[in-house]
């Protein structure tokens, strides 16, 4: 039976048979030899066992090797390329996957400088205009409400207050939202 | 116990926690609808608007939602044959057939009647067993703590869809995130990396969205927008009930269901999916025309869906008595009665009967809640799938950043929850589940308090384990599952 065949196959519960390893998998395992490793230094820095018992160290540093010990299992497992999910689909050549990864992360980038209005609006139309290939009208119209609605809902209904940019400032001399 | 139910059904009464029950239950079927968007997410999504309620009503509407996905979920599977939420899948098999057969209606009544009624068992034994438990609990030390934390941990590696290594992968990478910061006995520093924004540890808000939340919008990205095909629900009440012949043979398997269920819930890394897995294979099994199984048995639906919702219930058990998460919607839960300062464990019944009886009344509300609602509203519920995927995914984005920044006003969480979602969407798409991660990151910071403790009173001996036999006997039966998870394995592999 192949690996595909095996996974396919209705196991007595959910985790009854161990999946073979994907490409993705193997990836996220070497990730974590590495972080294992990174952990090992900052743990080994750490006191494993004090004049007054177990120190802060013991756990992490046993965690560390552990997790390295784990994550070559994980490395060393059979793979089957047939297991690839979406059938080995490559994310970073996909369009939407690629628009919606850079809206999320230069919302993070921008939030601390610019607030959380106006790269929301920007996100927003961008997801829309260039992931999902929507016409700028209805990318923009979205953006204003989306942003819009998520303003009166937090900022006014809830008083959640929200990162200083230069909307929020105008919005906050409105009173419709609280200051940061 | 009378006494704690009318105490919280008056604390029910209260007009925010009653909008909040039925919040929490409407939310949870639309999210046990839409399919992507489970309870984790869900609940991730609104843990930071719930900092503005108080602990009781905060977990009314948590819950609601857990428990109400559950419904939601029958919804599309058997009208699409798209389960909704995990433990909807077996419904999908017989569910769907029924429905093609011209018996939707049926289906969906069944699933909703039994499942009123395997919650409510569910609802019961957390009544009947919760007090006793917590108070067999009071008696544990640092040591039985610690080993049943571990017992726990190795159950839900044991039961993991992903394998045994990448769940315990999983749980590692939990629980050292859940060391992140300063050590809370001699106050170092740990695994911050020179970061000083991480020395006060990584909030659960940012863990949970960037896993749940950022991850989701980032799946969503991959999956095609294309609409499915949506078999008609009955346009009145009386055509979802069954008929004589239908109802007779449901009534066995939701008995077995709510039974099965509950008991499955009760287990760290069991709960509702499990629940409902086992329930169906113990239906094929005592089937009179085990033929029909695949093909519209009304035993396929009764009983899965049954032991799905008591398996939701039987959750709250080890949750709200232990304080043990026995999935990742209840380690989430827990996460959000942390943060509201309330500790579960065998004390909250003593310290906060409000919170505890509150959440147990408004299970029985919210269940009759989701009777009511349900099946008049099966019409509006199905048409949330027409929500297109643009739409949804902005919005995820929107309520992610500004609930990571709301919690703590620190833009730093939003990075770092970008950062988590780029993890989580690397995990889910490896095939590693979420659910040891939550989990052990949740359980981290008092299993290693419990553990050090433990090795502080023994003076490092281990040898003390002789002398506390409930302690050795959680180690011993982490032990026992996991070489039972590496020989059922090897087992599975050389027969294959």
């Amino acid at each position: 039976m192949t690996a595909s065949a095996r996974n396919s196959a209705k196991p007595a519960w959910p985790g009854a048979v161990e999946p073979a390893m994907t490409r993705t998998a193997r990836c996220v395992a070497l990730g974590g030899v590495i972080f294992a490793i990174l952990a090992w230094r900052e743990a080994a820095k750490l006191e494993s066992w004090g004049w007054d018992g177990p120190g802060p160290g013991l756990l992490p540093q046993v965690l560390a090797v552990l997790m390295g010990i784990l994550a070559l299992a994980v490395l060393a497992w059979p793979g089957d390329p047939t297991t690839e999910p979406e059938g080995g689909a490559r994310p970073w050549a996909n369009r939407t996957f690629l628009t919606y990864g850079i809206a999320m992360l230069g919302i993070a980038l921008a939030l601390p400088w610019l607030g959380f209005v106006a790269p929301m609006l920007v996100a927003t139309i961008a997801m829309l205009r260039f992931g999902e290939g929507t016409s700028w009208r209805e990318a923009l119209l979205y953006g204003l409400l989306l942003t819009a609605g998520i303003v009166l809902i937090f900022g006014t209904a809830l008083g959640v207050p929200f990162p200083s940019g230069i909307a929020e400032r105008a919005l906050y001399s409105l009173g419709l939202v609280r200051g940061a | 116990m009378i006494d704690g139910l009318l105490h919280g059904f008056a604390v029910l009464s209260s007009w925010q926690n009653l909008s909040l029950c039925l919040l929490g239950a409407f939310l949870g079927t639309v999210v046990g609808v839409l399919p992507g968007l489970g309870p984790a997410t869900t609940i991730a999504l609104l843990l930071p608007i719930t900092l503005k309620l108080d602990p009781t009503g905060a977990i009314i509407l948590l819950a609601g939602i857990y428990y109400g996905v559950a419904y939601g979920g029958t919804l599309t599977s058997v009208l699409m044959r798209i389960p909704g939420e995990a433990s909807s899948v077996v419904t999908c098999i017989d569910g769907y057939e029924m429905a093609r057969k011209g018996r939707a209606g049926a289906a969906l009544g069944i699933a909703a009647i039994g499942s009123f009624f395997a919650s409510t068992v569910g609802i019961l034994g957390v009544m009947l067993l919760s007090p006793p438990l917590a108070e067999l609990v009071i008696a544990f030390g640092p040591w039985e703590y610690a080993a049943l934390m571990l017992a726990g941990l190795s159950l839900i590696a044991f039961f993991a869809a992903s394998g045994l290594a990448k769940a315990g992968l999983m749980a590692l990478l939990g629980l050292m995130l859940g060391s992140v910061g300063l050590d809370p006995i001699s106050g170092t520093p740990r695994f911050t990396f020179g970061i000083p924004e991480l020395v006060d540890g990584i909030n659960i808000t940012p863990l949970a969205l960037g896993l749940f939340g950022l991850s989701e919008l980032l799946y969503l990205a991959l999956v095609k927008d294309t609409k499915a095909e949506i078999l008609r629900p009955p346009t009145s009440l009386l055509g979802f009930l069954p008929s004589k012949q239908e109802a007779k043979r449901s009534v066995a398997p939701v008995l077995r269901g709510s039974v099965l269920g509950f008991l499955v819930g009760l287990l760290p890394g069991g709960g509702a999916v499990l629940a409902s897995f086992l329930s169906y294979a113990v239906e094929k099994r005592l089937a009179k025309r085990p033929e029909e199984f695949g093909r519209g048995a009304v035993e396929g639906v009764a009983g899965p869906e049954a032991a799905n919702n008591a398996g939701t219930a039987g959750a709250f058990i080890p949750l709200l008595t232990l304080g043990i998460p026995s999935n990742a919607v209840t380690a989430l839960l827990l996460g959000a009665l942390l943060i509201h300062g309330v500790q579960p464990g065998p004390m909250i019944l003593e310290r906060q009967p409000e919170i505890y009886w509150g959440v147990i009344a408004s299970m029985y509300l919210g269940n009759v809640i989701l009777l009511v609602l349900n099946l008049p509203l099966v019409g509006l519920f199905v048409r949330a799938l027409e929500i297109p995927r643009r739409y949804m995914a902005a919005a995820i984005l929107a309520i992610c950043v500004i609930g990571v920044y709301s919690t703590n006003l620190a833009t730093f969480d939003v990075l770092l929850a970008a950062g988590f979602g780029l993890l989580g969407f690397a995990l889910r798409r490896g095939g590693f589940d979420l659910g040891p991660l939550v989990l052990a990151y949740v359980l981290g910071p008092t299993f290693e308090r419990s553990l050090r403790q433990g090795l502080l009173i023994s003076d490092g001996e281990l040898g003390i384990l002789l002398e506390r036999p409930i302690a050795l006997g959680f180690i011993l039966a982490a032990i026992a599952t996991l070489a039972a998870a590496v020989l059922l394995r090897n087992r599975a592999r050389v027969a294959d």
